[in-house]
C-alpha cells in the first residue's frame, strides 16, 4: 500500500464508520437510559419504507405478526371498518375495481387480509390431513385438484437450473445483507458467529469495561488491536480449536488496524464497492457490541480514558470472520478453497446445495427432513458420496413442487371461504379467474400486509380518541377560582395522577409540560459526587445548581459528609472485597453472613417494612441535614458545558419562569399555591431503573426542577422582573415543589418550612388532596398488574406499591410507558374529565394567546422527538423484543457496568425488557393540537425536523380546533382529512367506578366526576 | 404433647419429601394442563413454598429439640436414611 | 452438622422460592422452574440428611440433574443448552467417583452406612485410600474444583435465583459436605488430605486470578465463590474441619445474597476496585490465561464432552443402522395381513410385535373360555415366585447398587 492511496482509504474507512452511527443502536451505557427511536438512522424514509430497509439490513421483524392482529379483529380490538378504511390509508390503487364478477379489488384483499397468508408446512398439513375433516373439506379437495393439476407440466422440468438460480441469488446477497458466514451457517447449519462471539466477547467487555474487573489488559493503552494482539498471541485456545495456524498469521501482522483491513477485506470480497455493506453487515451481527463500541467511540468523554477506535473494533472482526470462514470451509468442502471460488463449488453441485438449501424450508415433510439432516450431518465427519445427495435431492425436488401446489391451494381455500364462496360458485370458476383471484390476493407483500393491520390498529383507537374528545367538547368548564395549580409533567402516568386529583379537587387546575420545566441545568445534590444534566439529552447546560446544607450548618455538613462517605466505604468493601480480597474477602463474608441472610428474610417477607426501617437507618446514622439550593450568580460568566456557571443570574431565572409559564399558559388567575411537581421512578434490584425515570431530564428525577422552578418564582426579585414584562405574580400566590415517584406512588416535598405562615392552610389541604389522589392511582395501576391485589382499596394499594418498589425480586416494579399511544398540546379543559387509562401524553399549551403559532412550534419540537422516541422505542421492542428489545430481565447479567447480557456469553442486549413492554400496544404516536390545520401547516412547512417526523409518518399528527368540535387528521399525501364519527361515549361518576375489576386497555370514557 | 415432641425427629424424612411432592404435584398439573396462564402461577409458587417451609419448620423444631435435650443421637430414620449426632 | 446444614439450606431454599415467585412471574418456564427448584432441594435434603451414601448419592443426582435442566432453562440459546450439556457431563465424572466409592464400599465394608464407612480401619490402608479418592474425586466435581472447574463458570446461563441457590449457596457447597461427612476417613490418608490441600490451593490461585478479569457481575461473583470453597478444601485437607464447617455456613449466608443482588450493582458499587500489585498487573501472559480461564473450558470440552458426544454419534449411527430395521419405525409400516389394514408394521420388532398380539388375543380366547385352573394362572404363580425372589436380591445392597452402576453405565 502506498501513500498516495493511504489518505482517500483512510477518509472512506472514517466515513463508511460514520455510516456505522445510522445502523448501529445508539444505546449510552445504561446508568443513563434515555429513549430514542430505535431506527433513528432510518429516519429520514418514510415509515414503512424504513422497516423494510430495516428489516432487510438487520433481519428483524418490524412489525406485529399477522396473526397477534388476526387476534385483535377476532376480540374486537380492530373491526372491519377500520381495515376497509386501511387499505384507503395505505394508498392502494384500483380498490373499486371488479376482480372476478361482482368481487371487488377491495373484497379479495380484505378476505385475504381476513384468512392470512400463513399455510401450514408439511408436517403440519399431514397432521390435519390425518386428524381433522380437512381431507373431506370440499373447497380445500377442490383447490388442491386444481393446482396439484396446474403444475403437472412443471414436472418434467428440470430442477436444475431452479436450484442454481437460488443458488446465485443467495451468493449475490453476500456484501449486502449477509456475510459469508450467513451463507456457510445456511449451507452448513453451523454458526462462526458463536465461535467469533465467544472469542471476541471476553476481550470486548474488558476492553471496554467500566469498573467491575480489577485487572485489566496490560496493553489496553495502545487500543484495542493491540490489546487484541498481544493477547491472541499468548492464547493457547487456537491450538485447542484446530487452527494452529493462525497464531502465526497473528505474530505477522501489520501494525495498523487499517493496513489490517486492507489486507484481509480482499481477501473476503473482492469488489471494493461492496466493502462498506460488507462492514456493516459484519458489525450488524453482533449490533449491541458494535453499537456499545461506536458509542464508547463517538463519546470519548463518557469513558474511562480507556483509547476506543471503531476501526480497530472493525480490524479484528474482519480478521476472525476471513479465518474462522476459512476453517469453516475447509472443512465443509473438504479441500483448501478460496471463498471467491465458493459460488463455482456449489453451482457445479446444485443436488448437493439443494438438500442442504432445503434443510432451512418449513415445507420439506419430515421423513425428508430427517434424511437431509442425517446427510448433512453426515457430511461433517465423513466422505458422502455424490449419488447419495443426488438420490435425496430428485425426491426433494419432487416434494418442492408438491408442497408449492398445496400452499397454494391451501390460501386459496381460504380466502375462498372468506369471500363466502359457495361450492356451487367455485364449480363455476374458470381456471384463469381463480388466477386472478390468486394474484389480486397474492399482490399484497407480506409487509405491505402487516402495515395495513398497523394502520387499521392504529385508526381504532383513534376513533375511539376523537370521539372522546368530541364529545368532551361541551363540558369545557374551568374553575373560576382554582384553588390551586398543578403542573406536572407531559408524562402518560402522570394523566392517571392528574385525573385523580382532579376527581378528588374539580377545583384544582392542573398542567403538563416536559419535565425538566424548561430549566435546563446541571444539578448537584447534597450526596451526589459529580453533576448530572436535568434536561433532554440534546441539550446541554450551562448552569450548575448545587444544594447545600442550610447557612450555619457547615460543620453538621461537613460530618455528615463524612459519615455518609465511611458507610458507603464499607458497603463497597463488603461487596467488592468479598469477590476480590484473598485474605479480608472470607473475613467479611464471615461477617456479613448473618446480617445479609437477616436482611435477605427481612426483605422477602416485609419488602416495604424492611426498605424503610433501612431508610430510617441509615438517615439517623448519617444525620439528618435541612438544604438549600444554591441558585443565584451574581454575574453572567462566559460558561461552557464544561465548565458550567455557578448559579443562574436574576435575567436568566426571569426569562426561564417566564418562558415556562406562557408556554403552558399560566399568565394570569394564579392559585394560591401552584405546585409544580417532577416525577421519578425508585425500584430495588433493577438494572433499567433509569428507564423509568423522566424521559425529559435523560432518564433522571425531575424533582430538582421542579424545586428550582418553584425557588426562582418565588424569588422577590424575579417576580419584580415578571411583572416588568407583563406578567404579574401576586403575593397572594406561592410556588411549592414536588417529586412524584411513578413507581409506589409516594410524594416527597421540598422546603415545606420555608412556605410563609399564611398559605398553611391551603398547603395543608393540598398535601391532603395530592396524597388522597395518588392513592388512587396506585388503585387504577393494580389493575394491569397480574400479581397485584384486585379491585384494592386506595389504602391498600398504595401499601402494594410500596412493597413492589422496595422488592429485591420484582421484575415488574412499575410498567412505564407501556400502552403510551397519544399525545395532546393544548388546554387541559380539552381532555379534563376523560378517562385516558394512563395512555396520553399531556402538554398543556393555550392557543388563544399563540396566533402565528410560536409557542407551539417549540413545544412541537421539543416534546415531538421526546414522545415519539418513547412511543417508537415501545413500537420496536414489543414487535420484536429478541432483535430490538433486550428479551426477559430473568437472566440478565450486567457487564462492565455499561449494558447487560443474557447469562455469561452473549450479544450485548439493548432496548427494553420484555417485561415492560408485554402489555404495550405497538402503534405510532398520534398527536393531537389544539389548533387550526393552517398555523400547523405552517409550521410544518418551516421546520425540517418536523417533517422528517411527520412527513414520513414517525408520528400522525391531528389538529383539534381550539373554537369548534371539527378534528381533521393529516394525511402527508392527501393532506388534512376531516373526522366524521359516532361521538357517544360512557358516562361514569369516577374513574374507579370504569376500572374497577378490568384488567385490559380500556376505551376513553367520560368522568362526571373530573369536572365541576 | 411431650410424646409428640419426642418422636418429632423421626419425621425428619419429611424435609426431603416434602418438596418431592411439591414437585410430583406440580409436574401432574403442568401435565395434566391444568397449570397454564398467570392464575396457575401462585398455586405452583405457594405450592413450592410451602414445601420448602415445612421443611424448614421441621428442622428448626428438631435443632430446638437437639439444643434443649440431650442430642437425639443416632437417628434411625425409615430404613434407609439416619442422622448422625449434630455438633 | 448435617442438622446445622440442612437447617441453613432449608432456609435458603424458602427464601429463593419466595424470590422466584416474583421474579418469574408470567416467565414461559415458570412452572418448569419450580418443578426443578423443588427437586433441587429435595435432592440436597438427601445428600445433608441421607444417613447412608447410597441415598446421598441419589440425591447428588438430583441435584445433577436439576442443575442441568436449569443451566438450560433459555432452551432456545443454544449457549444454554450447550452449557446444560458441558455442565451435566463434566458432573459424571464426579458421579464415577462416587459410583466406585460406593462399590468399594459395599465390597470391602458391606454397606453404605456413614457410620459404618467412618469406622473403617478394619481394612486395609490402601484399600482406604481407593474408597477416599472415589469420595473426593466425587466432591471436587461437584464442588467445582480443579480439575473439573470450568462447568460452574459456564453454567450461569440460567434465571439469577437459580444461580444463587446452586452455584452461589448451595450446591456448590456440596462436595464440602461430603469431605467433611467422612472426615473420620479422610483422617486414616494423609497423603489424600495433602491431595485436597493441593487441589484446593491450585483452585484458589487459579479463581482468584480469573476472578480478577472478570467484566460481568455473575461470573466474578462466581470465580469469588469458588475461591473461598476452595479455601474450605484447603482447611479440610489440613485438618481444621470445624473451621471449614463455620466458613461454609457464614459464606452460603453470604453468598446467597449477593447472588440475588447481583442486578443492583449499578447501585451498590461506585468505583473500579483496587488492581493487582505491578509485578501481576504487567504480565501479559497470566493476563491472557486468566481472561481465557486458563483454557479449561476448552479442555474439558476436548476431554469429556467431545468423546461424549461423539460416543452419542456412534450410539445413533448404530441405532440408525440396525436398531431401527429391527424395530421398524413408526408411520412407515405395511399391512401385515391382507385382511386387517389397521394392523400395520414395519421392521423385525413390528412383525414380532404384530405376531405377539395375535399370540396374545388366542391367549386371552383360551383364559376366558377355560376360567380357572388353566395353565394361565400356575403360569402366573411361577411368575410372581421369580420377581420375589430378584425383589429379595436388589434389597441386598450390592445388586442394588449394581444395577445402579449398569444404569449408569448405560447412560453414560
Amino acid at each position: 500500500m502506498n501513500a498516495e492511496h493511504d489518505l482517500p482509504i483512510r477518509d472512506r474507512l472514517a466515513h463508511w464508520v460514520e455510516h456505522l452511527t445510522h445502523v448501529l443502536p445508539a444505546q449510552a451505557p445504561i446508568r443513563d437510559f434515555v429513549h430514542h427511536n430505535t431506527l433513528h438512522g432510518f429516519q429520514h424514509l418514510p415509515f414503512a419504507e424504513a422497516l423494510s430497509a430495516a428489516s432487510a439490513l438487520t433481519g428483524a421483524t418490524t412489525w406485529w405478526p399477522e396473526d397477534k392482529f388476526r387476534a385483535c379483529l377476532a376480540s374486537g380490538r380492530i373491526n372491519i371498518d377500520d381495515l376497509n378504511a386501511a387499505l384507503d390509508d395505505a394508498g392502494l390503487a384500483d380498490l373499486d375495481q371488479p376482480v372476478v364478477r361482482v368481487l371487488r379489488r377491495r373484497d379479495v384483499l380484505l378476505a385475504s387480509l381476513q384468512a392470512g397468508n400463513e399455510a401450514p408446512d408439511a408436517c403440519h398439513l399431514d397432521w390435519l390431513r390425518r386428524e381433522t375433516a380437512l381431507a373431506d373439506d370440499f373447497i380445500f379437495g377442490h383447490f388442491s385438484r386444481l393446482t396439484v393439476a396446474m403444475p403437472a407440466a412443471a414436472d418434467a422440468q428440470p430442477w436444475q437450473p431452479l436450484v442454481q438460480a437460488r443458488w446465485a441469488e443467495l451468493c449475490g446477497r453476500v456484501g449486502k445483507a449477509w456475510t459469508w458466514r450467513s451463507l456457510l451457517e445456511h449451507l452448513s447449519g453451523e454458526d462462526v458467529l458463536e465461535r467469533v462471539r465467544s472469542i471476541l466477547q471476553r476481550h470486548l467487555a474488558a476492553h471496554l469495561d467500566l469498573g467491575v474487573a480489577a485487572w485489566r489488559n496490560p496493553a489496553q493503552g495502545q487500543g484495542f488491536f493491540a490489546a487484541w494482539r498481544a493477547s491472541a498471541g499468548f492464547d493457547l485456545a487456537w491450538e485447542m480449536d484446530e487452527l494452529p495456524n493462525v497464531r502465526d498469521e497473528i505474530l505477522h501482522l501489520p501494525d495498523s488496524p487499517i493496513d489490517v483491513l486492507l489486507e484481509e477485506l480482499p481477501r473476503l470480497i473482492a469488489d471494493e464497492s461492496l466493502w462498506p455493506g460488507y462492514l456493516q453487515r459484519l458489525s450488524l451481527e453482533l449490533p449491541g457490541w458494535s453499537g456499545m463500541f461506536l458509542w464508547r467511540e463517538r463519546h470519548p468523554g463518557r469513558g474511562d480514558g480507556t483509547p476506543v477506535v471503531m476501526l480497530d473494533y472493525l480490524a479484528v472482526r474482519v480478521l476472525l470472520e476471513r479465518l474462522l470462514t476459512d476453517d469453516l470451509l475447509r472443512r465443509l468442502t473438504g479441500g483448501p478453497l478460496q471463498l471467491a471460488e465458493l459460488p463455482e463449488h456449489y453451482a457445479a453441485r446444485p443436488e448437493e446445495f439443494l438438500v442442504r438449501d432445503a434443510l432451512h424450508q418449513a415445507w420439506l415433510p419430515e421423513e425428508l427432513q430427517g434424511r437431509a439432516a442425517s446427510l448433512v450431518d453426515q457430511a461433517r465427519h465423513e466422505h458422502v458420496d455424490a449419488e447419495d445427495w443426488r438420490h435425496l435431492a430428485a425426491a426433494i425436488a419432487s416434494a418442492m413442487l408438491g408442497a408449492q401446489a398445496a400452499n397454494a391451494a391451501w390460501q386459496l381455500a381460504a380466502l375462498c371461504r372468506q369471500l363466502g364462496l359457495t361450492p356451487a360458485d367455485l364449480e363455476t370458476l374458470s381456471r384463469d379467474e381463480i388466477g386472478a383471484l390468486q394474484s389480486c390476493a397474492g399482490s399484497l407483500g407480506a409487509e405491505q400486509r402487516r402495515q395495513i393491520w398497523l394502520l387499521a390498529y392504529e385508526r381504532h383507537y383513534r376513533q375511539q380518541l376523537f370521539a372522546a374528545l368530541t364529545a368532551n367538547h361541551a363540558r369545557q368548564v374551568t374553575p373560576a377560582t382554582p384553588s390551586a395549580q398543578v403542573v406536572m409533567c407531559m408524562d402518560d402516568r402522570e394523566e392517571g395522577t392528574r385525573r385523580h386529583l382532579e376527581e378528588v379537587a374539580p377545583d384544582i387546575v392542573t398542567y403538563g409540560a416536559v419535565g425538566f420545566f424548561g430549566v435546563p441545568i446541571y444539578w448537584q445534590g447534597l450526596d451526589d459526587a459529580a453533576r448530572t444534566a436535568l434536561c433532554p439529552v440534546v441539550v446541554r447546560p450551562t448552569q450548575l445548581v448545587r444544594e447545600q446544607g442550610v447557612a450555619g450548618a457547615e460543620v453538621e455538613q461537613g460530618q455528615r459528609a463524612a459519615r455518609r462517605e465511611r458507610r458507603l466505604q464499607w458497603r463497597e468493601r463488603f461487596y467488592q472485597a468479598t469477590r476480590r480480597r484473598a485474605v479480608a474477602g472470607p473475613i467479611l463474608t464471615a461477617l456479613g453472613s448473618l446480617p445479609a441472610l437477616a436482611a435477605l428474610t427481612a426483605t422477602t417477607l416485609a419488602p416495604g417494612w424492611f426498605a424503610e426501617t433501612a431508610r430510617r437507618w441509615r438517615q439517623q446514622y448519617d444525620g439528618r441535614l435541612a438544604t438549600r439550593l444554591v441558585l443565584t450568580a451574581e454575574q453572567k460568566i462566559a460558561a461552557t458545558p464544561e465548565q458550567p456557571q455557578a448559579g443562574l443570574t436574576d435575567g436568566e431565572q426571569i426569562k426561564y419562569v417566564e418562558d415556562f409559564l406562557r408556554m403552558i399558559g399560566l399568565t394570569g388567575n394564579f392559585a394560591r399555591l401552584v405546585l409544580v411537581f417532577g416525577h421519578g421512578s425508585g425500584s430495588r434490584n433493577n438494572p433499567h431503573l433509569s428507564a423509568y425515570d423522566c424521559g425529559a431530564c435523560s432518564g433522571k428525577h425531575g424533582g430538582p426542577n421542579a424545586r428550582i422552578f418553584a425557588a426562582m418564582a418565588n424569588r422577590r426579585e424575579v417576580r419584580a422582573g415578571l411583572a416588568e414584562r407583563g406578567l404579574a405574580i401576586p403575593d397572594s400566590c406561592w410556588f411549592v415543589a414536588a417529586e412524584h415517584n411513578t413507581c409506589d406512588d409516594g410524594v416527597e416535598w421540598y422546603d415545606l418550612d420555608s412556605v410563609p405562615e399564611r398559605f398553611q392552610p391551603a398547603l395543608d389541604t393540598l398535601l391532603a388532596q395530592v396524597g388522597e389522589a395518588c392513592r388512587a392511582h396506585a388503585a387504577e395501576r393494580c389493575r394491569r398488574l397480574a400479581s397485584a391485589p384486585v379491585r384494592p382499596t386506595p389504602w391498600k394499594a398504595r401499601q402494594h406499591m410500596l412493597g413492589r418498589a422496595s422488592d429485591i425480586s420484582q421484575a415488574r416494579p412499575e410498567l412505564g410507558h407501556a400502552t403510551n399511544a397519544a399525545a395532546f398540546i393544548g388546554r387541559r379543559t380539552m381532555s379534563r374529565g376523560l378517562f385516558l387509562d394512563r395512555r396520553v401524553f399531556l402538554i398543556s399549551y393555550d392557543p388563544g394567546s399563540d396566533d402565528d403559532g410560536r409557542i407551539v412550534e417549540d413545544i412541537l419540537l421539543a416534546a415531538g422527538p421526546v414522545g415519539a422516541g418513547i412511543a417508537l422505542e415501545y413500537y420496536f421492542s414489543t414487535v420484536d423484543n429478541e432483535r430490538f428489545g433486550c428479551g426477559s430481565k430473568i437472566t440478565h447479567n450486567i457487564t462492565g457496568l455499561f449494558g447487560v447480557m443474557e447469562g455469561a456469553d452473549s450479544d450485548l442486549r439493548t432496548g427494553l425488557p420484555w417485561q415492560m413492554v408485554e402489555i404495550h400496544e405497538p402503534m405510532r404516536l398520534l398527536v393531537v393540537v389544539e389548533q387550526t390545520p393552517e398555523v400547523l401547516t405552517a409550521i410544518l412547512n418551516r421546520q425540517p425536523p418536523l417533517q422528517e417526523l411527520i412527513n414520513n409518518e414517525w408520528i400522525i399528527l391531528a389538529s383539534k380546533s381550539p373554537s369548534t368540535v371539527a378534528i381533521q387528521v393529516y394525511c402527508p399525501r392527501r393532506g388534512w382529512l376531516p373526522w366524521t364519527g359516532s361521538s357517544v361515549l360512557p358516562q361514569v361518576a369516577h374513574s374507579v367506578d370504569w376500572f374497577a375489576g378490568e384488567s385490559e386497555a380500556l376505551a376513553p370514557a367520560i368522568i362526571l366526576g373530573g369536572v365541576r | 404433647m411431650m410424646v409428640l415432641l419426642e418422636t418429632l425427629p423421626n419425621w425428619i424424612w419429611l424435609v426431603p419429601v416434602l418438596p418431592l411432592v411439591a414437585v410430583v404435584i406440580n409436574a401432574a398439573r403442568v401435565l395434566l394442563g391444568t397449570a397454564t396462564g398467570d392464575a396457575a402461577e401462585p398455586l405452583t409458587a405457594r405450592l413450592s413454598s410451602l414445601a420448602a417451609f415445612g421443611g424448614l419448620v421441621l428442622m428448626i423444631a428438631i435443632d430446638a429439640l437437639a439444643l434443649i435435650d440431650a442430642p437425639p443421637g443416632h437417628l434411625r430414620l425409615a430404613h434407609s436414611s439416619c442422622s448422625t449426632p449434630c455438633r | 452438622m448435617s442438622l446445622t446444614l440442612g437447617t441453613l439450606t432449608a432456609l435458603i431454599g424458602w427464601l429463593v422460592i419466595r424470590f422466584s415467585a416474583n421474579y418469574l412471574h408470567r416467565e414461559a418456564g415458570f412452572h418448569r422452574f419450580f418443578i426443578a427448584l423443588s427437586f433441587f432441594l429435595a435432592g440436597i435434603q438427601f445428600v445433608l440428611l441421607a444417613g447412608n451414601g447410597l441415598l446421598a448419592f441419589v440425591g447428588w443426582e438430583m441435584c445433577g440433574v436439576s442443575s442441568f435442566l436449569l443451566i438450560g432453562y433459555a432452551w432456545h440459546r443454544p449457549v444454554a443448552t450447550g452449557n446444560a450439556l458441558f455442565a451435566f457431563v463434566t458432573n459424571r465424572g464426579g458421579d464415577a467417583g462416587f459410583l466406585l466409592a460406593l462399590g468399594l464400599a459395599a465390597t470391602w465394608l458391606g454397606g453404605f452406612e456413614w457410620t459404618l464407612l467412618s469406622k473403617a480401619s478394619q481394612i486395609s490402608v490402601v484399600n482406604d485410600r481407593l474408597l477416599v479418592i472415589g469420595f473426593v474425586i466425587a466432591a471436587l466435581a461437584k464442588s467445582a474444583q480443579l480439575p473439573f472447574s470450568a462447568w460452574i463458570t459456564k453454567s450461569l446461563e440460567g434465571p439469577t435465583p437459580s444461580s444463587a441457590i446452586f452455584y452461589g449457596a448451595v450446591m456448590v457447597h456440596a462436595g464440602v459436605y461430603l469431605m467433611l461427612r467422612l472426615e473420620p476417613l479422610l483422617l486414616q490418608v494423609p497423603d489424600v488430605m495433602f491431595g485436597l490441600v493441593v487441589a484446593g490451593v491450585l483452585t484458589a490461585i487459579y479463581a482468584w486470578l480469573c476472578g480478577l478479569v472478570q467484566t460481568d457481575v455473575k461470573s466474578a461473583l462466581i470465580f469469588a465463590t469458588l475461591f473461598q470453597v476452595s479455601l474450605m478444601f484447603v482447611a479440610i485437607g489440613l485438618g481444621w474441619t470445624t473451621l471449614a464447617l463455620v466458613h461454609l455456613c457464614l459464606h452460603a449466608g453470604w453468598r446467597v445474597w449477593q447472588f440475588l443482588v447481583a442486578p443492583s450493582w449499578l447501585v451498590i458499587t461506585r468505583e473500579r476496585p483496587p488492581p493487582p500489585p505491578a509485578w501481576l498487573r504487567h504480565n501479559q501472559l497470566l493476563y491472557t490465561a486468566a481472561l481465557q480461564r486458563f483454557w479449561l473450558d476448552k479442555l474439558a470440552d476436548a476431554l469429556f464432552v467431545q468423546p461424549t458426544a461423539s460416543f452419542s454419534r456412534d450410539a445413533h449411527a448404530f441405532e440408525a443402522h440396525f436398531i431401527d430395521h429391527a424395530i421398524g419405525q413408526p408411520g412407515q409400516g405395511k399391512a401385515v395381513h391382507a385382511d386387517r389394514p389397521l394392523v400395520v408394521a414395519d421392521g423385525l420388532l413390528g412383525r414380532l410385535l404384530a405376531s405377539a398380539s395375535d399370540v396374545l388375543q388366542r391367549i386371552e380366547y383360551r383364559l376366558l373360555l377355560r376360567g380357572k385352573g388353566g395353565t394361565a394362572e400356575k403360569l402366573m404363580h411361577r411368575a410372581g415366585a421369580y420377581l420375589r425372589t430378584l425383589e429379595n436380591l436388589l434389597e441386598q445392597p450390592r445388586y442394588l447398587m449394581m444395577a445402579v452402576m449398569a444404569t449408569f453405565v448405560v447412560i453414560l
